[in-house]
């Protein structure tokens, strides 16, 4: 049998497809699910906050924050310089700010002015975690059992320390107060921002909780140790309905417009939960060792601190 | 035709292949093994701890990779205001959750959590001279990640038995002597055989006329970890009978740091928020 020529192109041209279509798979996405992109950034990437169209994550080995254009997200824009060993970034007041493990400071980074060291701002105890609103800039420290509050224009560490209760990691700001996750002792603490200090009970939450998010009125804690998603009332503080078994180890979480995302950081999925939702849907998955979630810029962004890649999962 | 087939059969196959490589694997953590060397960057810490005032540095062996729990020497973190954990991916905040003053062993929670740390394979000490090597970590600054371990090539002198590492300290129930030193900030750091397996872990301090050539059998370690049991809130109990030895390691922490308080070794103390005055005793 003698094929014609055209046939012959055609069979040729469906083989190739055959090929490069998983190599195009390959480049784009050697991950679980599709509609998502692994990109290496920095040597030990652990936080990662979108503001605007830039993508911002922290990079501890290399004590820098390194800068992805959204829509361009194959190359490093920019670099930053922080102090020692950067953990974790937040953006507010017109700069970024990363709170720096090793040596007790914070940095803020005027983002118009790249390849330069930002001002470091020592904090006199451990830098934990770091928020940016419109009082200030706050930061948790850990083994302290405090908060401390940066005023955003001497660029100091103002007031005393606010005690919130045992080892206080996570920090989120809404619905006018700061909302610390003590970590030690299973609470989440209400700070007013203005005056201080810690307002009513301190509310328990699960076992191990992780991170916080403010969204929908709510304020959602994600406890990893128990795989639950524990919800308080942002206006009355207090615990709403039964934590929502979620499962796996869920460590970080990220607001869109509609839902909430959880990033199980043991299995690397990713959960939505709806605000009127009493349970989670998984949307996708991230393989390697996902740490924390951002959400900006028309996507979710994973940052994996091992692998050293920030994953891009389309919306 | 035939030379399309014959093509067409080794790209189909080569895609075939591409495709399996590519495909996401049931466990791609475990699947994912990483080199004997980056093992020990994963699973080999460095620790600073502030007590009264001072800084202590020591080493620290990746225990639960999935909890990110770090075991060490007691006497290193006792006391701590703050607890630094260099890890191989990225500088970490402790809190200690478990402590065996009389085995000079505490176990430390590391903050916020990172997955990725790795716990070493393990194994037995082997028997007679054969080579190991003692480990320990100091954190560096940027770029100086290769040369932040110490590695001390050692020989087992002596078996497994009661042994006094420190003039102050409690003498250790089972302990091995090696033939060479060891330095201070590789306490609490694994003893790995040529293979790499996790054999035992360093015990020395830096007083005067201690004896710092000490460690003890991970065995003895594994069986003192596995008597822990969860207690409220991460912490772990199981351990009671210890707390016997917890005026030895004051005693130790007050002769090396002259602004040491019992006090401040107190473990998980809860802490008061701050409020308006007249509401403190809202959270009781």
């Amino acid at each position: 049998m003698t094929l014609s020529r055209p046939v012959r192109v055609g069979l040729v041209v469906l083989l190739l497809a055959v090929v490069v279509a998983p190599a195009a798979v390959v480049l784009l996405d050697d991950n679980a699910d599709a509609g998502t992109q692994a990109l290496r950034v920095g040597r030990v990437p652990s936080d990662v906050v979108v503001d605007g169209n830039t993508v911002w994550v922290v990079s501890g080995r290399d004590d820098r924050i390194v800068t992805i254009d959204a829509g361009r997200p194959d190359t490093v824009a920019a670099r930053y310089e922080t102090g020692a060993a950067p953990l974790r970034v937040a953006a507010g007041s017109g700069s970024v700010w990363t709170a720096n493990a090793a040596d007790g400071s914070v940095t803020r980074v005027d983002p118009l002015v790249p390849d330069a060291g930002g001002r470091r701002i020592p904090i006199g105890s451990d830098a934990v975690d770091v928020a940016v609103g419109p009082d200030g800039a706050w930061v948790s420290n850990g083994l302290a059992g405090t908060v401390r509050r940066i005023d955003t224009v001497s660029n100091r560490v103002v007031g005393n320390p606010i005690r919130t209760g045992n080892f206080p990691t996570a920090l989120a700001l809404g619905a006018n107060h700061l909302w610390v996750v003590n970590s030690g002792d299973g609470t989440v603490a209400r700070v007013d921002p203005r005056e201080n200090l810690v307002v009513g009970r301190r509310i328990p939450v699960g076992r191990d909780p992780q991170d916080v998010a403010v969204a929908f009125g709510t304020v959602w804690v994600a406890n990893r140790g128990d795989g639950t998603i524990t919800r308080i009332s942002a206006v009355t503080g207090r615990p709403i309905g039964e934590p929502i078994r979620v499962g796996g180890a869920p460590g970080a979480l990220a607001a869109t417009r509609d839902s909430l995302l959880i990033l199980d950081t043991r299995e690397g999925h990713v959960l939505e939960l709806r605000p009127d939702a009493a349970r989670a849907r998984r949307v996708s998955r991230v393989p390697g060792f996902p740490a924390s979630i951002a959400v900006g810029a028309g996507a979710a962004w994973i940052v994996d601190a091992r692998n050293g890649t920030v994953t891009r999962l389309a919306g | 035709m035939r030379r399309i087939g014959v093509i067409g059969s080794f790209i189909v196959a080569g895609s075939l292949g591409t495709w399996a490589l590519a495909a996401p694997r049931a466990d791609d953590r475990a699947a994912a093994q990483p080199s004997l060397s980056r093992q020990l960057d994963l699973g080999v810490v460095a620790i600073e701890a502030e007590i009264a005032g001072d800084l202590v540095r020591s080493s620290g062996t990746v225990i639960g990779a999935e909890d990110e729990l770090v075991v060490t020497s007691a006497h290193a973190v006792w006391g701590a205001s703050t607890i630094r954990v260099t890890t191989g991916i990225g500088v970490l905040h402790g809190r200690i959750v478990a402590r065996a003053p009389c085995d000079d062993l505490a176990v430390i929670d590391t903050q916020p959590r990172l997955p990725g740390l790795v716990a070493l394979r393990t194994g037995e000490a082997p028997a007679g001279d054969a080579l190991l090597t003692a480990i320990g970590r100091r954190r560096a600054g940027p770029g100086d990640v290769g040369e932040t371990f110490v590695t001390i090539p050692v020989r087992q002198a002596s078996a497994g038995g009661p042994a006094r590492f420190d003039p102050v300290l409690p003498p250790l129930a089972d302990a091995m002597r090696l033939d060479a030193s060891i330095v201070p900030e590789a306490t609490g750091g694994p003893i790995v055989d040529r293979a790499g397996r996790l054999v035992a872990m360093a015990q020395v301090t830096d007083s005067p006329g201690a004896a710092r050539n000490t460690a003890v059998p991970w065995r003895t370690v594994r069986r003192r970890l596995d008597e822990l049991r969860s207690g409220p809130q991460r912490l772990f109990v199981g351990w009671r009978s210890q707390y016997r030895c917890a005026s030895a390691m004051n005693a130790y922490a007050a002769a090396g740091h002259p602004g040491f308080l019992p006090g401040s070794a107190r473990l998980n103390a809860p802490v008061p928020a701050t409020r308006l005055p007249g509401t403190e005793e809202l959270d009781e």
